[in-house]
């Protein structure tokens, strides 16, 4: 159930002034990207896929201190 | 070594459900789910992370079970039902997953939500009431960096809630 043991207390009812109930203040709000993130909408870098994209592999050294005299990137390259 | 031009390597085509609907794709048949998803079909709700099985985004359902997508192969899935983020709302609203994870702030950043929402659902559709431990488990295979789980876990317990209203108010309607 929430609010139970180790959850923080989420506020239900609004705090009041002069009998008016506040809006904004101590009311949970929803995040204005929250609808997009939860739809799956948001485009992170890896969502945008470009006409004529290059793509790059990170290729990482198997030895930890060795000086590199080449790499060989023929299967990278293009056909 | 010469290699072929994008489009001739699409040379494997399967038919399958996804998010309801009867879907063709063709793809070069070393892809996985996760690749056909995102760029063949350009659904990129379902989110890239480790490709190892490691961080769970990329999670969707499989015959209704919670699979890593970047796992299976696009070639096993023909004939089968794939549901993603991008069907779990109806009709354009939010499905109480949803809702939930954005009021309750359990999407921060929102690179694991998808993943989170489709596992929170296939739980939530065994057992409609779980335990905490139970959300925990369910969720276990699904890394958050940002929110600590906290957000996440009540979130899962308020959409709990709110489905279970949904339920009775359905049964009590008259007629």
């Amino acid at each position: 159930m929430p609010n139970e043991k180790g959850s923080r207390k989420i506020p239900v009812e609004a705090p009041k002034t002069n009998g008016d109930e506040l809006r904004v203040i101590g009311v949970p709000r929803r995040r204005v990207d929250a609808r997009a993130k939860v739809t799956g909408q948001t485009r992170f870098a890896d969502d945008i896929f470009l006409p004529r994209m290059a793509h790059c592999k990170l290729l990482r050294s198997p030895h930890p201190h060795a000086r590199i005299r080449k790499i060989d990137t023929s299967r990278a390259a293009a056909p | 070594m010469t290699t072929l031009p994008i489009e001739s390597q699409k040379s494997a085509q399967i038919r399958f459900t996804l998010n309801g609907e009867e879907t063709d794709v063709s793809f070069a048949p070393y892809k996985t789910l996760l690749e056909v998803l995102r760029e063949d079909l350009g659904h990129t709700g379902t989110k890239h992370g480790c490709e190892l099985g490691e961080c769970g985004a990329c999670a969707v359902l499989l015959d209704s079970k919670p699979v890593l997508s970047c796992l299976v192969l696009a070639l096993e899935c023909g004939g089968r039902q794939v549901l993603t983020v991008e069907g779990l709302g109806e009709y354009g609203s939010l499905h109480p997953l949803q809702d939930a994870f954005a009021d309750l702030g359990a999407a921060q950043c929102g690179y694991c939500t998808p993943a989170i929402l489709v596992t929170a659902k296939a739980l939530l559709d065994l057992n409609p009431h779980p335990s905490r431990d139970q959300i925990r488990e369910a969720i276990s295979g699904n890394l958050c960096r940002c929110t600590g789980y906290l957000q996440i876990f009540e979130a899962v317990e308020a959409a709990m809630l709110k489905i279970a209203d949904q339920r009775k108010s359905v049964t009590q309607m008259p007629g």
